[in-house]
């Protein structure tokens, strides 16, 4: 066959191709509307092949035009209402387009392409003698089986088409991630597998060319001009030596740059829909031949993403995608079993979060057993059983992209999941994607990949250490911690050979970036602007050693022996700011850790070059990028330093964990920590609440508040705020005559309401002991010192409750009940008098008995002794002698007593530590002193005790 | 890339000439990019002990490989007349530090002959052939053995 024209045929493969994804969607639409034909759809449809034919005979290619030609046929025939669509004819027409698209890819051979398997169903349809001619089961089998395995060909093993069609490729867009060398994704049927098998080395199909807007080509053509006109001026400037005029220039070429940027960004962007698109099809074929009923949703089509992601999430969606199908629902009757409808539901879902796009896939299925799978990580030797032991079931969930778990078939059985996760995450990586999993037995999994829109320009942290710089991706990026010199020995510990820091109460494991890259470990001396070496044996240790194993030259022998000099005349050299850590905290999808580094700098907007290949076995970095002074900063790939560093999440959770037992002995023996807001009502008493109590703060003026039948009340987001002070209660000094007033609002009785009050406010965290005697009286609830000044601890709750005694008519208080006469007893473990106290009069005055303990220790006690009595426990977290974590796995482990509710209260919610609570069985927890939502809890949970 | 492949009518080819050390050695101009002396290069550590860094070309990253080094010649002192030879890599450029440069030679390819198992202390696999002037020997380097990665650094 000679092709004629190269520009022509291409013109013909692109046009073709885009027919093709047409069409499969609109068979499904057909499929799915049946009898009830939407003629406009069948017509597309039917154009779409007809174009197709068309072009094939012009172009000589006999068989496409064959092909299409048979489907135009039926088409037209469904569009004349002489055929009713049904499955079979459907399966036929996919199968139709899958064989011309493949033919399309691979025209050059088109013509010698054997399809008389399509064309012998494709005109017995046509002849009339359908759905007998294909009798329901023969057909079943083989087009069912053979739909996938298409596709499976299609997604996992794309075709080298550009290489056979003589049509000059333009070179691919820099390798930004160095090119996927994918491993082909192991597979999840024996059907897959011999699909799978032969392709070793797949690349990733690239399209040659791209659809752009015109408006977005004319935006762009304008910024080009604009660009053209600036460096006229600048050039001008730079001859006329007009400084001032060149700051001008200078920022306008920075604004016409940015905005070029953005615009060749928007260029490279595709709807994500031209991925999904391909999903219902993937979950119908693979459902029917699985026999299940699944419905997939998609939302989100339209969310774009960067082309060279929007290729490269094509094959881990697929996988992830499939095994949701496979693995993840339930067969129809397993799922009537678990009570749940027969048909499962999938839902694809793409969205926007914080800069990056989030695709989420959920299923309804049988979820993932984190035992399970632990269990079976550490039957491999993946991980130990003691690691298993203190892993919370999110990390065990994520065991399944350990490498090497995908390898034991087993898994299967036991969990359903696990094949091949491992390759999906490696290429999610690779794409700075992040993946995690949430899942719960029985009710479903939920995957999420994290995406950057574009790979790019990226932002970037830099840092410095050893004299070079380096690029931190913002991505991996969790925040800067700086640790004093002076707090470096208490705050950094050494756990065996592993070195961690305590943050907020939890073990960060640390990596010194010069040790990992064997770079130069040099500290900054701020004193002389210059770097040092560094000669630090570990972090902790500040004092220089000179080891009889270094000769050390005669010039740093001096060095030392100034600087003890320096320390002897009191000076301390080690104490000066040169001697604090600079941490960068860094997360990879599995794991958090702090990088040491010598400085750190800027934030920068990057562009990612790729590295030689004479470095590619450099595993630390993910390329290199060129800094506004033209020298090259290279970017680091934090989970390659982590494995580098050979700490993985595991490794590090262990070791933290020894170093965490006795850090939770240090907390316990210190008092709670409150988050207070401290403020004026007038200039004589500060007051303050508890920060987590407020809404929010409003700054207003005296004119805006409204007397109103004797309340005062102002506008607020289109309602009135009643308005109190503390005075209205209290025999407190009077709101201070002044027009600028603040409004604290709060949200009582789900109702907003404003206390007045004056500044300064100031939000601070603090461990006094809350004295709730001396200064009690209405309105206060007791005091507090902070900074020497005593402070009044307002209680928000009872103004209002004294005020506006209206809103709390429905105050569900609990009767005792008429038939038993039972008072609900409620066990309080608290160790503040304060607290505890404030909380048991919540608790009475709804009517409740309360039984106090307080420690854990007694609490216990006190529950074996009552037990009968006792119907639900609120504890406090930081106890001396057993903290609440410990009561609650205390009384979780005692069959006896591990049917009661657990209420933790806590004044400072850390999402870790409520994931610890759940994970040892606490049931809600509630914030100190939010006394509605604590009280509502309690009445639910007593009502469905009696 | 192979230097003894004659034109279709000329047998001369042009021979650009440096020393790595002491020894002379060339490669055929039209495989080199450009020469530049810029030394101001970014160390990038656990690289391969001949890559002395990575240097910005124009927005490029070219990775500058110590041709003393990968010779088996001992490293190459950033001097004066130090040179980076920038030479075009599949996908990539690679500059090539040597000690100073020597004259472009015209050699006859017919002259061209077969290199020996050692030449000067470097391991004859790395040329393609020698060539012989009046003064002179030298050392015809083969590029794609020179930038070929090794099994497990240097």
């Amino acid at each position: 066959m000679q092709i004629e024209d190269d520009e022509i045929l291409q013109g013909f493969i692109e046009e073709s191709l885009e027919h093709l994804a047409d069409i499969e969607t609109d068979l499904l639409a057909i499929e799915k509307a049946g009898a009830n034909i939407d003629e406009n759809l069948v017509n597309k449809v039917f154009r779409a092949a007809h174009s197709i034919k068309g072009g094939a005979g012009f172009m000589g290619l006999t068989v496409i035009q064959e092909l299409s030609h048979a489907m135009e046929n039926i088409l037209g025939m469904i569009r004349s209402r002489k055929l009713v669509p049904n499955p079979e004819i459907v399966n036929i027409l996919l199968q139709g387009s899958d064989k011309l698209e493949s033919m399309i890819n691979n025209i050059l051979s088109s013509n010698d392409e054997d399809i008389t398997e399509h064309l012998v169903p494709l005109n017995a349809i046509a002849d009339g003698n359908t759905c007998q001619a294909a009798a329901p089961k023969p057909i079943a089998d083989p087009v069912v089986d053979a739909a996938p395995e298409a596709l499976i060909n299609k997604a996992a093993l794309p075709e080298p088409v550009q290489q056979e069609v003589a049509v000059p490729v333009p070179p691919k867009p820099e390798p930004i991630v160095p090119p996927v060398s994918m491993t082909p994704m192991p597979a999840m049927s024996p059907a897959a597998d011999e699909v799978n098998s032969p392709a070793q080395t797949p690349q990733p199909k690239a399209d040659t060319s791209i659809r752009v807007p015109v408006s977005l080509l004319d935006s762009l053509m304008t910024l080009a001009g604009e660009l053209v006109l600036s460096r006229n001026q600048l050039l001008q400037t730079i001859g006329s030596n007009d400084l001032r005029n060149a700051e001008a220039v200078g920022q306008r070429i920075d604004l016409i740059t940015s905005e070029l940027q953005e615009a060749i960004m928007l260029t490279r962007m595709q709807p994500i829909g031209n991925v999904f698109s391909k999903f219902p099809r993937v979950v119908r074929d693979l459902s029917k031949q699985l026999n299940k009923t699944i419905e997939l949703t998609i939302v989100g089509n339209d969310v774009e993403l960067d082309k060279t992601i929007i290729e490269s999430i094509n094959d881990p969606l697929t996988h992830l995608i499939r095994n949701s199908v496979d693995h993840g629902i339930e067969m129809p009757a397993d799922r009537k079993l678990a009570g749940k409808s027969d048909k499962g539901i999938i839902i694809l879902k793409a969205y926007h979060e914080a800069g990056q796009v989030v695709i989420q896939i959920h299923d309804d299925g049988k979820g993932l057993d984190g035992e399970a799978l632990a269990a079976s990580a550490v039957s491999k030797g993946l991980i130990t059983a003691e690691q298993s032991m203190i892993m919370s079931d999110k990390e065990k969930v994520n065991l399944i992209f350990l490498p090497g778990f995908s390898m034991a078939k087993k898994v299967t059985d036991v969990s359903g999941r696990g094949v091949g996760m491992d390759v999906v995450k490696t290429n999610l990586d690779k794409l700075g994607g992040q993946v995690d999993i949430l899942s719960a037995v029985g009710s479903g999994t939920t995957i999420s990949i994290k995406l950057p829109l574009t790979l790019a320009i990226i932002p970037c942290q830099i840092i410095t250490t050893g004299g070079e710089r380096y690029a931190i991706p913002q991505v991996n990026l969790e925040e800067l911690l700086r640790i004093p010199a002076n707090q470096v020995k208490q705050r950094v510990e050494k756990v065996g050979n592993a070195e961690v820091v305590r943050l907020r109460g939890n073990l960060l494991p640390l990596i010194r970036l010069a040790d990992v890259i064997e770079a130069d470990r040099t500290y900054w001396d701020q004193k002389e602007a210059g770097q040092k070496e560094d000669r630090r044996g570990s972090i902790a240790d500040r004092r220089g050693k000179i080891s009889p194993f270094f000769k050390t030259t005669h010039k740093e022998q001096e060095e030392e022996n100034e600087s003890i000099t320096a320390e002897r005349s009191g000076t301390d050299r080690r104490l000066s700011a040169s001697s604090a850590l600079n941490i960068v905290v860094v997360s990879t999808s599995s794991m958090k850790y702090g990088l040491i580094v010598d400085r750190l700098q800027d934030s920068e907007e990057i562009v990612i070059k790729p590295l030689g290949r004479h470095l590619q076995q450099c595993k630390g970095y993910a390329g290199a990028t060129i800094m506004g002074d033209g020298r090259i900063a290279l970017i680091l790939d934090v989970s390659n330093l982590a494995r580098m560093a050979h700490l993985t999440s595991i490794d590090g959770t262990d070791r933290a964990n020894e170093v965490a037992l006795a850090a939770a002995e240090l907390t316990r023996t210190q008092k709670d920590k409150q988050a207070l807001l401290i403020f004026r009502s007038s200039e004589q008493e500060q007051f303050t609440v508890p920060l987590n109590q407020v809404e929010r703060i409003e700054k207003i003026k005296r004119s805006e508040i409204e007397n109103m039948g004797g309340k005062r009340v102002m506008q607020y987001r289109g309602g009135s705020l009643a308005l109190v002070t503390i005075d209205d209660l209290s025999t407190v000094h009077p709101l201070a005559d002044q027009d600028d007033l603040l409004v604290i609002v709060f949200n009582i009785c789900s109702k907003p309401v404003g206390l007045l009050a004056i500044g300064p406010i100031d939000a601070i965290e603090i461990t006094s002991e809350v004295d709730g005697v001396t200064l009690r009286q209405p309105g206060i609830m007791g005091s507090i010192i902070i900074d020497g000044h005593t402070t009044m601890f307002v209680d928000v709750f009872e103004i209002v409750q004294t005020l506006y005694p209206n809103w709390f008519a429905e105050k569900p208080v609990f009767d005792v009940d008429k038939n038993s006469g039972i008072v609900p007893t409620i066990l309080i473990a608290e160790d503040s008098n304060f607290f505890r106290n404030q909380v048991k009069s919540y608790m009475t005055e709804s009517g409740y008995k309360v039984i106090e303990g307080a420690d854990g220790a007694i609490a216990w006690e006190l529950l074996q002794k009552h037990f009968d009595e006792i119907s639900i426990l609120v504890t406090d977290i930081e106890m001396p002698n057993m903290n609440g974590f410990e009561l609650t796995e205390t009384i979780r482990k005692d069959p006896k007593y591990n049917k009661i509710p657990i209420i933790a209260l806590t004044t400072l919610a850390a999402d870790e530590d409520i994931a610890k609570g759940k994970a040892v069985g606490i049931d809600e927890y509630h914030i100190k002193l939010d006394k509605e939502k604590l009280m509502s809890c309690v009445h639910d949970y007593i009502k469905r005790v009696f | 890339m192979n230097q003894t492949k004659p034109t279709t009518n000329k047998t001369l080819v042009e021979l650009a000439t440096f020393y790595v050390g002491e020894a002379l050695c060339g490669m055929d101009i039209l495989n080199i990019q450009e020469i530049n002396r810029l030394m101001d290069m970014t160390k990038v550590p656990q690289a391969p002990s001949y890559v002395t860094g990575i240097l910005n070309l124009r927005g490029q990253i070219v990775t500058i490989i110590d041709l003393g080094k990968k010779l088996g010649l001992g490293s190459t002192d950033a001097t004066l007349s130090s040179r980076n030879i920038i030479v075009s890599s599949p996908g990539e450029h690679v500059g090539l530090l040597v000690t100073r440069l020597s004259d472009v030679v015209s050699a006859d390819t017919e002259k061209i002959e077969r290199a020996p198992a050692n030449m000067g202390g470097i391991q004859g696999e790395f040329f393609s052939g020698v060539y012989k002037t009046d003064d002179k020997l030298i050392g015809i380097l083969d590029i794609n053995k020179v930038l070929r990665l090794e099994e497990h650094g240097h």
